[in-house]
């Protein structure tokens, strides 16, 4: 069951305060370069939902490599760069889903997508999320196996916000529980709205 | 030494049943790490068990996590699980590992989500506190945590009684503990009493 070499996360989430996006995020761009572990996937910053949101994604091949950052950061006497913009900041540890973003993903907007499951549930999860691979194309998908309760994050690029307006839920490709039994159904789910930050890869 | 402490939050009026499942988990597929404690809660957040176990590696701990977060049955209690969350954590260098020869029969969880930049402050202070108050009494240990909400610490500590607690509590402040800078480098506090499980190492 255990598949401890599929592609691990930092998945970090930091929600700063008003009006100091820009600010973070080239304090963010500064802290990423001195890294020496981790490749960056993907920084957004949230324009719909709760905003002030930075979500940053970083890559490891090296669980050692990740907990030694995670062990070593907050001892700094400025994690991240960041600290006096911080309101809250929460980094997770996730696994790549199955076939999570395997073609090129391009925005500008980037639909963000995060599901609490009932613990035991994730089986699936990992059902519905591949049969709504066979409708659309995902930018990231991933599991959280340490931090948050157990969720998965999925990002879904879309080209103008009114192309995603004009969806309603229940077709909706990227609502991978619209084939789910209430019973399977997670516990909570927020979508939200971000843009791609000017250093990020994914764009 | 790393370390993961999961918090099992419990559907109401069903921790007989829920922490014989854990118990006999702990007993099979959970032998994996080093059991420190497996607590139930007393006073604070109630219908709460939390499970807490120590890893040699990384590997190891990471590959658990794994598979806890896939299993469909977690800690053999899923039927009974409301909510589940489980971090890693890392001893702290000037405090060392858990001792098991303390005893309770109570233990107190504080657990702390800090300022930003809060960590390596709160270290300097009880660095320099700690041998004053740990002649008081001891402490378990404490922790720090490698995800999740960060910086989040963990510390434990023993009581005979409540009175005992208050006592010594109250009697700390002659000895400077905690340390008068403390405070401001902590956002959130939780302090949760618990008893021990028949099979908890710490007891």
């Amino acid at each position: 069951m255990s598949e401890p070499r599929d592609p691990l996360y930092d998945v970090t989430l930091v929600r700063v305060r008003p009006r100091t996006v820009p600010q973070a995020l080239a304090r963010l761009a500064g802290w990423l370069e001195a890294r020496e572990q981790g490749d960056l996937v993907g920084c957004f910053f949230s324009e719909l939902g709760t905003v002030n949101q930075i979500l940053m994604l970083r890559r490891f091949a090296d669980i050692r490599a990740l907990l030694g950052e995670r062990a070593q950061t907050p001892l700094s006497a400025d994690p991240l760069g960041i600290s006096e913009l911080t309101l809250e900041l929460t980094r997770n540890i996730a696994v790549a889903m199955p076939d999570a973003g395997q073609g090129p993903a391009r925005g500008p907007y980037f639909e963000v997508r995060t599901d609490v499951l009932k613990p035991g549930s994730l089986g699936r999860a990992l059902h519905f999320w591949q049969a709504a691979l066979r409708h659309a194309s995902p930018a990231f998908g991933a599991y959280t196996i340490a931090g948050d309760r157990l969720s998965i994050v999925h990002i879904w690029p879309w080209a103008t916000l009114d192309e995603r307006a004009q969806l309603v839920d229940d077709p909706l490709p990227i609502n991978i529980w619209r084939a789910a039994s209430p019973s399977d159904a997670p516990v909570s789910q927020r979508a939200e709205i971000f843009r791609a930050a000017a250093f990020s890869p994914m764009q | 030494m790393l370390h993961t402490v999961a918090y099992l939050e419990l559907r109401p009026q069903t921790l007989a049943p829920a922490l014989k499942c854990v118990e006999r988990w702990l007993s099979r597929e959970g032998r994996v790490g080093a059991l420190h404690a497996c607590w139930y809660s007393n006073l604070g957040p109630a219908n709460r068990i939390m499970v807490w176990r120590g890893f040699d590696g990384e590997e190891v701990l990471i590959e658990e996590q794994h598979r806890l977060a896939r299993s469909d049955d977690p800690f053999g209690a899923a039927d009974y699980l409301a909510g589940l969350s489980s971090d890693v954590f890392r001893e702290i260098d000037f405090v060392g590992p858990p001792s098991h020869a303390v005893r309770g029969p109570l233990f107190e969880v504080r657990d702390y989500v800090l300022r930003p930049d809060g960590l390596a402050r709160l270290f300097e202070l009880w660095r320099a506190g700690l041998p004053a108050r740990l002649a008081l009494a001891p402490w378990v240990t404490a922790l720090y945590s490698l995800a999740g909400a960060t910086p989040r610490v963990l510390h434990m500590y023993p009581w005979e009684s409540l009175t005992q607690r208050n006592a010594i509590r109250d009697g700390a402040t002659a000895v400077n503990w905690p340390p008068r800078d403390a405070p401001m480098q902590i956002n959130l506090q939780e302090a949760t009493i618990y008893l021990a499980s028949a099979v908890s190492p710490i007891q």
